[in-house]
């Protein structure tokens, strides 16, 4: 805007208006539906939590054919780390000292932080329902076993990630998150390789009991960190 | 979402340029928002600006024939605490401008509307806008010119 267009700007001056607070005050709030405040949430999650999103599908799709019939122990170590990328965003206004400037504002920061957990919950689940096909048609295992070795790890990484955010506060905690996740995602990388015996037919009753388990975990955890929210808040 | 408080203040600005009146600008401003919210939500930025426009200019226009003035050709002299010298010559050179062109040169520069809303509003291509507000421009350049009071 040049001088001249600034000038125009300036000379529209209007008499104070003298309704407009009480009306601002009483004029309905819209509603919102949820699925416009989910999708609403999508700019305010980290680009580098989407840009990491975006690899992991492409990793996803591209590893059949670099790997064949390992494809498995690929996909089944990739879920621990989607699971890390949730849980640290769920962190992200703790991590930054922002969650009592969150909490202030039009929506809570519970609802925000159950919208972002949500969406994320969302495309982790689109990964692994892409996921369990894909390994099942070139990996070695039946889809039951492939849904148990994909999801498990995921769970696993998910339940521990969000007791650790919720016990321990700051960038230690999301470090912790980070290695454990890592760890998981190692030890499924090399599953083949080194911990065959975990993946044996035999076990796959303990699979399935430790699948149920974590799933209640991971609920349970959830719920503390959204029911934690206030006191986490407080207690910066 | 629209944020209420700021867009009060750009419809009410819209409204007092047509109407002259600081009540009735208001009262319009407070019916545009409880007519548009009536059948419209608040979700698609772009559209809201249409409407809420689109609604005041509307509720303007009834206004202005009930009131049916006398002399059309009266421009209002508007008086206000913040007057300086250049902005009093550039105000009363705005008001010498047909309706059209001050209702351009308000929506773009003192209230920020981009050129493809204020091309959704009138009904016109954007092309056009960019035009007609050069127009409005040198038309204001040259009544400021007869006032000698600017450049």
């Amino acid at each position: 805007m040049n001088r001249f267009e600034r000038g125009i700007k300036e000379s529209f001056s209007v008499p104070n208006p003298i309704k407009k607070e009480e009306f601002i005050k009483k004029f309905p709030k819209p509603e919102m539906s949820l699925s416009k405040f989910v999708i609403s949430q999508i700019p305010y999650v980290s680009k580098v939590t989407w840009a990491l999103t975006i690899l992991m599908f492409i990793s996803v799709f591209l590893a059949p054919r670099i790997l064949g019939v390992k494809v498995t122990w690929f996909i089944s170590g990739l879920t621990p780390l989607m699971a890390l990328l949730a849980v640290s965003e769920s962190n992200r206004s703790q991590k930054y000292n922002m969650a009592q400037l969150e909490a202030s504002t039009r929506f809570s920061l519970r609802s925000l932080l159950l919208a972002r957990m949500l969406l994320l919950g969302i495309v982790s689940f689109v990964l692994i329902i892409v996921s369990v096909p894909l390994g099942t048609f070139y990996g070695s295992f039946r889809v039951f076993e492939t849904s148990l070795y994909v999801i498990t790890p995921f769970l696993l990484s998910a339940s521990i990630g969000l007791y650790i955010v919720r016990s321990i506060k700051g960038n230690n905690g999301f470090y912790m998150v980070s290695a454990i996740s890592l760890f998981i995602s190692l030890i499924m990388f090399m599953g083949d390789k080194y911990f065959g015996f975990l993946f044996l037919s035999t076990g796959v009753k303990y699979w399935v009991m430790l699948f149920i388990l974590l799933l209640v975990l991971t609920i349970v955890e959830s719920k503390r960190l959204l029911n934690n929210t206030e006191d986490m808040t407080w207690s910066l | 979402m629209l944020d209420l408080n700021d867009h009060y203040d750009k419809i009410y600005r819209f409204c007092y340029y047509k109407l002259f009146d600081k009540n009735l600008a208001e009262d319009i401003t407070q019916e545009t928002f409880l007519k548009y919210l009536e059948h419209y939500d608040f979700s698609s930025k772009t559209e809201t600006l249409k409407y809420l426009y689109t609604i005041a200019g509307n509720l303007c226009i009834d206004e202005f024939r009930k009131k049916k003035p006398e002399n059309e050709e009266n421009i209002p002299e508007l008086i206000f605490e913040d007057n300086t010298v250049e902005k009093m010559s550039i105000r009363n050179a705005i008001l010498r401008l047909p309706d059209d062109e001050r209702e351009l040169l308000l929506l773009r520069y003192a209230n920020e509307v981009n050129v493809n809303v204020i091309a959704k509003i009138k009904n016109i291509s954007r092309f056009s806008v960019r035009r007609k507000l050069l127009l409005a421009k040198k038309h204001l350049e040259e009544e400021l010119r007869k006032e000698d009071a600017y450049e």
